[in-house]
């Protein structure tokens, strides 16, 4: 019944297509044969190319790529030449081969050449634009921005053919293109830096791409004729390999004409890899994998259509000497699978202390208490880490924790537009409304419904706080963009002004996107007739629904009728709310993005890695680290009726949450496969409550006054902040972000010079470690023996006793003589400024 | 206690001289100017690049009157001309405001824009627009940049050369500037402006005076011996960037380059007297002190200083009852500054930029003038151009660009040319989105030729 959207949309990917291609090992022992990628080639027209590949198969039955391993023998060098790279150029009609070989072993490829007599007229959009692309002539930091170029402006990217078309032959008088001299046409002398030019040199006179465009200015300069094959996909072969670290293997790509047809485009296609640690792509597709193990991923981007290479990395290592631990769930057998295949042996299990810090920190954003480390550390029951999460998840910190997380993404931002200072009861209600909903544990369909469909006011009688969502976003444009990212985990705001760069996501699929929002309108209920983006204070609007509407997308073009991503247009009556249909689309247990996006989020969260990393650009081009894993944590979500407790007990039960995030020699350089747990730096909010706590000066921020009146209004922490707008210098130097935008990624868990000064030299910091009742004072005239007091400070900061020489050195800094608080402020000090503190690992 | 309903904002805010005095007294450190200018030379050793130019930006909150300071039109008729009279300068030409006598002395030593124009007309759209360099959407909330501030991409594109002191300085004013001359953005807070607040030790720079530097140098090795995480259990190589930054932090904290950079009873008390005191009668006067402390700023290594020196906004009686007043206070301060510059030969190193968010409406309107970007005036001074003469005019009634029509990115453009930074040059947004520093504009040829 809702299954009215469909997947048609990916199989004009690449990638796709040939991912059931099998995946052979890595070859090893005696060569045992050659064989060619594609074993008969076609080239049709003059100076057509080809990328040939060469793969060697070995004693093992694995394979490598001997591509510029092999010497090339051309036949007949009258028809075809071949470089040693392996590419082929057709020069003359006829049949030929290519011989390829190396270490006594050889292959053939027959080649046939046609149309080479006939004259090829060129067509602009499948042949000059991609040569604007490559040389990043369209890109948006030259003439593709939407201001131009001195006065040169191209479609960004040349997603608007007929658009350069124009700019290159009608404007400038006439000079960029001169078809009766084409070599003083400026689109030649510019770029070869004949005439000077902003960009630099970026052609060479005796390139192919400068013959390309000469022979297109002397055919006339065409435009092409409507008849002219387009290119409607394309095809990334090989689409996946696995690849010894340091090695290096050839990719081509062809494209699929709209006749049916393919050409071969390895040498004008863009390449870029994700992951440029872990594998490097150079011009012509030729990849370099580097020494660390892992999945790269490469993506290939020619006219407007995107494909993903992929190859899997693993390394040498004797993995029979280390010991898996026993799966606790299925993300141990995902992980371990992967990590197999890798040969990247796991870390350890941390220990109990390890465990307490991490899990109370992620869950609750909180440390543990000294109390709670010691009876932990003591409780000899089995279960005491599951039975740990269970207990975590009841406390109120874990709703503010989620909370704060939440209207990070949510943006729940106290200031409205320009001129009109918000006021904090619309994000007080929404961070109230948010902390509620993890407290009952509201499913994450019912939450999302809630926000998506929100209706009214977000106060009085049937207040709906998610109005406060709508409030902050306002228009179509914002709401699609941020129910895109937030729930989708797709970053679609590209395609607002032009077709999207890495997707395939057209304005088309944009703007039928947002009709779902065209009905919504935010009004004043005192006075409904007033424009709600001149005057109104944020706190005024309500919201309501049209009876109809639409939004208006490029060219003026009107969309009144939804679409979902990769689904058909939908009619909606005027008595639904059309949100409401959205939403259906989204929770449906078939919809591709949903939860995959959440529990990819959840990951990420307990991880500081998404399995598609960032965690809201989940595209094509962007393959995850483990796509099993990914997969079955969404489908499990989805069973568990979208329980995010249950996702969130799930990742901590399994034992690759509790890995050790000491490497091993192996393991090392691993980001992506959890062969050991990673460390983070704490977040703002919750370094700033650690600090807080462990010095025992609890900063109160004070919340609004309440009819309760100001005495009885409660100090907050502060990962109990409602909105943005209440700042320190250290909540700001550690990265509190603005909630400008839907992005986790706005959070900065990155060191900054700021910070060390912060924690070397701020007041706000020694403040907090004098605090006259803190936990320095406390401990200077504390009548206990200084290893007691000591082993107390450690099982603060770290949740552990200190070893014997730790022990010793503090004692002997306590020792020394002089001001007894002092010196324990000192030791705080030192240990709060310690990795292992500032850390969670 | 902090209170919920007074949100803090990005800004230079809240200093005042007297706390700046204060932080001048502290104990000797122990890394001096040569040891720096060591570890300076140590950096173009191992082939980081040092750049020694710098820029002091004024930024003149409000938007000035163009015709009460650098473009009065003494021919126009009287409801455009104003209530103030045209001075000559030592330049031929270069006529001012009588407003400015002592810009007048040393005309040769500044270059005026006059034929600057854009369409914001609001203030907020108007500061992020001049300091950024892009248009802002209608809907941006305020005070919210969503690019980076000039000062934020030159910290970014110096970040890998280490300086005694931060690249980006704001230096607060008292409570007069409101506005934001903008933050990382994009690229991160880690390229916000070093806010020196006395609140804070000048940002954390001067540490409480519990703080000795025997105890800080304790502490240090306290922590030394303390902190045994293994480095490599964090592949991304973020705990060994964060030990670099220690070991940076407490070169400054213990350093002598910041206490001495913001220590103004070093400078001699005539120097200080031409720069001007505050006085209980004049706020504005605190401009002064945060001038010559520009100056030490920038000498001691900071790329960027952000200078607050408002409110301009003159509607109304203000054109007349308080726009003589802070002029005559501007007027003594600038060129206090230029002079400064000049006499230390820091003149080629060091460009002063003055500017606000437009120029103001040319016909008086109840006594005063409104917003009116479509032309506005432009100061520069020093960084190794070419001075004492006016770019481009405005029209008989000083309405519109007359010639030489330019934009405020033109101007940027130019700062960035001084700065040796490629304005095309284009920083990734987290949404993997390449952004040029500049969407438009190019350095102005009058001024660099």
């Amino acid at each position: 019944m809702l299954r009215f959207w469909s997947f048609i949309g990916l199989l004009t990917l690449t990638g796709v297509a040939s991912a059931q291609e099998k995946t052979l090992p890595i070859g090893s022992g005696a060569l045992q044969s050659l064989s060619p990628l594609v074993d008969k080639v076609t080239l049709r027209g003059l100076g057509q190319l080809q990328q040939l590949v060469i793969t060697g198969h070995y004693a093992n039955e694995g394979v490598r790529d001997l591509t510029r391993e092999v010497k090339y023998r051309p036949g007949d060098a009258a028809i075809a030449r071949v470089d040693a790279k392996g590419l082929l150029t057709a020069i003359a009609n006829g049949t030929t081969e290519i011989i390829a070989e190396t270490a006594g072993k050889s292959v053939k490829i027959g080649v046939k050449v046609e149309g080479v007599d006939r004259e090829q007229p060129i067509n602009f959009t499948n042949e000059i634009v991609p040569i604007f692309s490559k040389l990043g002539c369209n890109s948006g930091a030259c003439h593709g921005k939407s201001t131009g170029q001195n006065g040169f402006r191209l479609s960004l990217l040349g997603f608007e053919p007929q658009v350069d078309f124009e700019a290159l032959t009608r404007e400038a008088r006439g000079r960029r293109i001169v078809t009766t001299a084409p070599e003083v046409s400026l689109l030649l002398r510019k770029p070869t830096g004949e005439m000077s030019h902003g960009g630099g040199k970026r052609l060479n006179a005796d390139s192919r791409d400068y013959q390309t465009l000469l022979r297109w200015i002397r055919g006339g300069a065409p435009f092409g004729n409507a008849s002219d094959p387009k290119v409607v996909g394309l095809t990334v072969a090989p689409a996946h390999r696995l690849a010894p670290t340091k090695s290096s293997l050839q990719i081509t790509v062809a494209a699929l004409l709209s006749d049916g047809s393919r050409r071969d485009v390895t040498a004008d296609a863009e390449y870029s890899s994700n992951h440029p640690e872990i594998a490097s792509v150079a011009e012509g597709g030729w990849g370099e994998t580097l020494d660390v193990p892992g999945d790269g991923a490469i993506m290939v981007r020619y006219l407007g259509h995107v494909g993903v290479f992929r190859v899997t990395i693993p390394q040498e290592a004797p993995l029979a000497k280390y010991a898996f631990p026993k799966p606790a769930n299925f993300i141990d057998e995902h992980v371990h699978a992967k990590l197999k295949q890798l040969n990247l042996p796991p870390s350890e299990l941390c220990s109990d202390g390890e465990f307490l810090r991490r899990v109370s920190l992620d869950i609750t954003g909180t440390l543990p208490t000294a109390k709670e480390a010691e009876k932990f550390l003591a409780d000899p029951d089995p279960r005491k880490r599951e039975k740990l999460v269970d207990d975590l998840l009841t406390r109120p910190a874990y709703a503010s924790y989620f909370a704060l997380k939440w209207g990070d993404i949510l943006r729940n931002r106290r200031d409205g537009i320009v001129g009109v200072g918000g006021k904090a009861e619309r994000t007080q209600a929404l961070h109230a409304w948010l902390k509620d909903s993890f407290v009952k544990n509201k499913p994450y369909d019912q939450f999302t419904r809630e926000i998506l469909t929100a209706m009214g006011d977000f106060a009085g009688a049937n207040a709906q706080p998610p109005v406060g969502w709508y409030v902050v976003l306002r228009t179509p444009e914002a709401l699609v963009d941020d129910t895109a990212q937030v729930f989708l985990g797709t970053r679609i705001q590209c395609a607002q002004c032009h077709h999207h760069p890495y997707e395939k996501w057209s304005q088309d699929d944009y703007w039928a996107l947002a009709a779902f929002f065209a009905r919504v309108q935010l009004i004043n209920p005192k006075n409904p007739k007033v424009n709600p983006k001149a005057k109104l204070g944020p706190n005024d609007l309500r919201v309501t629904l049209r009876p109809s509407g639409s939004v208006t997308g490029p060219h003026g073009k009107s969309y009144a009728k939804p679409r979902p991503l990769d689904g058909t247009e939908l009619d909606v009556a005027e008595a639904d709310d059309p949100r409401h249909k959205l939403v259906d689309w989204m929770v449906h247990p078939d919809n591709p993005f949903f939860a995959r996006a959440v529990a990819n989020r959840y990951w990420a969260h307990f991880f500081g890695r998404g399995i598609v990393d960032m965690p809201d650009d989940m595209r094509v081009s962007n393959p995850p680290s483990n796509e099993p894993l990914l997969d079955a944590l969404a489908r499990d979500f989805i069973k568990h009726k979208f329980d995010l407790k249950h996702l969130i007990r799930t990742i901590c039960a399994s034992k690759t949450y509790q890995m050790s995030s000491t490497p091993n020699e192996h393991n090392v350089k691993d980001k992506q496969n959890h062969a050991r747990f990673y460390p983070r730096r704490l977040p703002a909010e919750v370094l700033f409550d650690a600090f807080d706590q462990v010095t025992g000066a609890q900063v109160k921020f004070v919340s609004p006054k309440g009819g309760g009146g100001a005495a009885k209004t409660p100090a907050l922490r502060a990962i109990d902040l409602p909105d943005e707008a209440v700042k320190t210098p250290l909540l700001m130097a550690f990265g509190k972000p603005e909630r400008s935008s839907a992005c986790e990624c706005e959070r900065s868990g990155a060191a900054t010079l700021t910070q060390s000064l912060y924690l070397i030299g701020s007041a706000e910091l020694h403040n907090k470690l004098k605090d006259k009742a803190g936990r320095a004072a406390q401990l200077a005239t504390d009548p206990r023996p200084n290893p007691e007091k000591v082993k107390e400070i450690y099982l603060w900061v770290y949740a552990r006793p200190p070893v014997a020489e730790e022990l010793q050195t503090v004692e002997r800094f306590l020792n020394a003589g002089g001001n007894r608080k002092e010196a324990y402020e000192d030791v705080l000090w030192a240990l709060l400024n310690t990795k292992e503190f500032l850390f969670n690992h | 206690m902090l209170d919920l309903f007074h949100a803090s904002s990005r800004n230079c805010e809240g200093i005042s001289r007297r706390s700046l005095l204060k932080i001048g007294g502290l104990g000797l450190g122990n890394l001096a100017l040569p040891e720096l200018l060591r570890l300076r030379a140590q950096d173009r050793a191992e082939g980081r690049t040092t750049s020694d130019t710098a820029v002091i930006l004024l930024w003149l909150d409000g938007g000035p009157s163009q015709f009460e300071t650098y473009d009065p039109k003494p021919d126009a008729p009287a409801e455009y001309r104003g209530p103030y009279q045209t001075i000559q300068t030592n330049v031929v030409g270069l006529n001012l405001c009588e407003l400015l006598p002592m810009h007048a002395q040393i005309a040769d030593k500044i270059a005026v824009v006059r034929s600057v124009a854009h369409r914001e007309s609001g203030h907020g759209s108007a500061v992020k627009n001049l300091n950024t360099g892009y248009l802002h959407p209608p809907g941006t909330n305020e005070g919210t940049f969503l690019y980076p501030g000039t000062g934020a991409v030159v910290a970014k594109s110096r970040e890998q050369e280490r300086r005694g002191l931060p690249h980006y300085v704001c230096v607060p004013t008292a409570g007069i500037f409101k506005g934001d001359v903008g933050g990382g953005a994009y690229l991160g807070s880690a390229y916000d402006p070093f806010a020196a607040n006395p609140a804070d030790g000048a940002g954390a720079l001067i540490p409480p005076a519990e703080l000795s530097l025997s105890r800080l140098q304790n502490r240090r090795a306290l922590l030394s011996s303390l902190d045994r995480m293994r480095r490599d259990t964090d592949a991304s190589g973020m705990m060994e960037g964060m030990d670099a930054f220690t070991r940076q932090a407490f070169e400054m904290v213990t350093g002598r380059a910041a206490r001495e950079a913001l220590d103004l009873s070093r400078e001699p008390t005539s120097v200080r007297q031409r720069y001007g005191f505050s006085s209980a009668v004049d706020r504005n006067a605190v401009w002064g002190q945060n001038c010559l402390l520009a100056r030490r700023l920038v000498e001691a290594g900071v790329s960027f200083v952000g200078l607050g020196m408002g409110s301009w906004d003159d509607h109304g009686e203000a054109l007349t009852q308080r726009l003589p007043q802070r002029a005559q206070v501007y007027d003594r301060t600038v060129t206090a500054l230029i002079e400064d510059l000049y006499a230390r030969g820091l003149d080629r190193k060091v460009l002063v930029l003055a500017w606000g968010e437009f120029g103001r409406t040319p016909r008086i309107n109840r006594g005063g003038r409104d917003h009116w970007p479509s032309s506005m005036s432009v100061m520069l001074a020093g960084g190794g151009l070419r001075m004492g003469q006016a770019v481009g005019s405005t029209n008989a009634r000083g309405e519109r660009p007359q010639d030489r029509s330019l934009h405020p990115n033109d101007v940027l453009a130019t700062v960035y040319r001084h700065l040796g930074i490629d304005h095309r040059h284009a920083f990734v947004n987290p949404q993997g989105r390449p952004i040029p520093l500049l969407p438009n504009g190019e350095p102005i040829a009058e001024l660099v030729g």
